[in-house]
């Protein structure tokens, strides 16, 4: 697997890399479950929202040790959203997204009645990026062979219409909700055999999204824990290889690793944080707003050594993590950021698999 | 222009961001000014993984430098802080018995106070690196079907038995001395999970004494043969190890 990911021990780093997702796409005919997104909720990019990120991006910039890294465009089905072209043709779009090294979709493949059309405005704007799309699995679907198959036989073609030089990046993605409502519970929350039925969809593991976090107003204390505890719980109570560990790294926390990322949220002209629990955790709320004036990376590196110091001045609260050796990238990822926000003391993460992800496992060959 | 730079943790980004430029910069962090003290200093500044050393003004506070040192002690994560380091060699091989190596940042009525009210952890220290002369035999499988030194000595397994930062002292110069003073002989054991798991940061235990392994080899050979002469370290360089070995132990 080659570096895929923008992570990396600061040791060998020359650079931080940054990543934005962009709220820009409306409209979407499917109600997966678990998604709370605002299906009409993007605004188009503006002149001064375009001004401003013009400002962002030439502060991110490689003069001041930044690599802007991937662009999310989101947040519904890109191939089914009503405006994929038209945004994606908008001259301001097209010079701020330029500014990235990969452009990142995510799609249902359920119609992909528009690929033709949209690929070809990529292929017009953004031949120089890589390309990463991301396929949303329903969980509650992985016994559906028939639903599989549409996905994959839609996914080739797609990948056949972009045609793209460098290859097509594929991950996959599922949302998190309460998958005790579904008849097949048992089978889904075995992490093993849930990555057995659909691994042959993408290139790495499983990201769980958790979209609840969209909801327009802050998630209940309970809402969110009892989320982030089901995906624990499922990682805890499975068998985490060394395979999928090593893949697993980014979003789980591999060691001295995600230091160097820098991720946000952009949606309507406002900047917002990206805490890393599992997978991006995308939110609008106030909580998670990044306080901006000038449009510069300076400002998001205070409002950035803020969250640190707090995150650390914080520690005393919680059950677990003082004395924690993965504390640092639990930090680094702002989770006891979110601990915070939602009153959680005890440990989020699936320490099971981070051990894995560390390489904890057994001694096979000293010598 | 200097190399050295002196901060406060955690690290303001510019910082970070030299050191992007320029990986020759070393950190030397003013622990009594810096916001973030006690474990978690100690795991921030593991999670860094970059050259960072610490200074204490000399009347720093004896009770905040005990209560560092005894996280330092006890951590379940490596920080290679070299200040951190000379502390702990200075503790373990006065408590060993060492005439020599007394001299360090601690007084002598600190180490002795330190020592005198920390005597579970140091002993712990005191066993696992009495005891690392095993993990060097069961390294050499041939060697290890004659002694099966998992099977001969008693079992510790207990991935928190004891601080990670030991390993910081598996250099030459601590282990010669170590094993060439007439140390306090704790029992020896099979440390199950620090001998056989990749606890150490994602490294097995053998990463670590790989560097000094023909210094320890020519020791236990040594050790066995009865035959260490007051001044181990200059024997060892002379001492054509291949045929020690061949001799067997």
């Amino acid at each position: 697997m080659d570096s895929y990911l923008a992570s990396g021990h600061l040791k060998d780093s020359n650079s931080f890399f940054f990543n934005l997702a962009f709220e820009l796409l409306n409209g979407c005919p499917w109600n997966c479950k678990g998604c709370f997104v605002n299906k009409e909720g993007s605004e188009p990019m503006t002149d001064q929202s375009y001004a401003d990120l013009k400002n962002v991006m030439e502060s991110f910039s490689e003069k001041n040790l930044y690599k802007p890294f991937i662009a999310f465009i989101q947040p519904v089905d890109f191939l089914s959203a009503g405006n994929t072209a038209d945004i994606l043709s908008d001259p301001r779009v097209i010079d701020i997204l330029n500014y990235f090294r990969r452009i990142s979709f995510q799609t249902t493949y359920l119609d992909i009645s528009n690929a033709q059309k949209i690929a070809d405005v990529l292929k017009k704007h953004y031949s120089n990026m890589e390309l990463e799309i991301n396929i949303i699995i329903e969980p509650d679907q992985v016994e559906n062979t028939k639903y599989l198959k549409v996905l994959e036989a839609n996914q080739d073609e797609v990948v056949r219409i972009m045609d793209w030089p460098s290859g097509v990046r594929k991950f996959g993605i599922m949302n998190v909700y309460n998958y005790d409502t579904t008849k097949v519970a048992d089978l889904i929350k075995n992490y093993d055999y849930l990555h057995k039925r659909v691994e042959h969809l993408f290139e790495t593991t499983i990201d769980f999204n958790f979209s609840l976090g969209r909801k327009d107003t802050l998630l209940t204390n309970d809402e969110f824990y009892e989320a982030a505890t089901q995906i624990k719980d499922m990682f805890n109570d499975s068998l985490v290889s060394a395979e999928k560990g090593s893949y697993l790294r980014f979003s789980f926390g591999k060691l001295n690793d995600s230091l160097i990322e820098r991720q946000y949220n952009w949606k309507n002209g406002e900047f917002y944080h990206s805490p890393l629990l599992y997978e991006r955790y995308v939110s609008f709320v106030d909580e998670l707003k990044i306080p901006i004036k000038e449009f510069t990376a300076k400002e998001f590196e205070e409002f950035e050594e803020r969250i640190e110091l707090e995150q650390y001045l914080n520690v005393g609260d919680k059950t677990e993590c003082g004395d924690c050796p993965y504390l640092g990238s639990c930090v680094d990822r702002s989770i006891l950021h979110l601990m915070d926000i939602h009153n959680v003391k005890d440990c989020l993460v699936a320490k099971n698999a981070i051990k894995v992800v560390n390489a904890q496992g057994p001694v096979t060959d000293v010598a | 222009m200097s190399k050295l730079r002196e901060v406060t943790v955690p690290l303001p980004i510019e910082s970070i961001k030299e050191f992007f430029q320029d990986k020759e910069i070393k950190f030397l962090v003013d622990y009594e000014n810096s916001k973030i003290k006690d474990q978690v200093f100690l795991t921030y500044v593991s999670n860094l993984d970059i050259p960072i050393d610490i200074q204490v003004s000399k009347d720093f506070d004896q009770e905040s430098l005990f209560k560092l040192v005894d996280h330092y002690m006890t951590v379940k994560t490596i920080t290679n802080i070299p200040f951190l380091n000379s502390i702990a060699r200075q503790i373990i091989l006065t408590a060993a018995g060492s005439k020599i190596s007394r001299e360090g940042y601690l007084s002598e009525k600190q180490l002795s106070e330190y020592i005198s009210t920390r005597r579970d952890t140091i002993s712990i220290w005191l066993a696992f690196l009495n005891s690392v002369s095993l993990f060097m035999i069961s390294s050499f499988s041939e060697l290890n079907e004659k002694i099966k030194v998992q099977d001969t000595y008693d079992v510790i397994d207990d991935s928190d038995i004891i601080g990670l930062n030991v390993v910081n002292l598996l250099t030459r110069e601590v282990m010669t001395e170590f094993y060439t003073t007439n140390i306090v002989a704790e029992k020896q054991f099979w440390f199950k999970q620090q001998f056989e798991s990749y606890i150490f940061k994602g490294k097995s235990l053998y990463e670590f004494v790989e560097a000094n392994l023909k210094s320890f080899l020519g020791i236990m050979v040594a050790v066995h043969d009865g035959k260490l002469p007051p001044n181990a370290a200059d024997y060892f360089k002379d001492v054509d190890l291949d045929k020690q070995v061949e001799r067997g132990v």
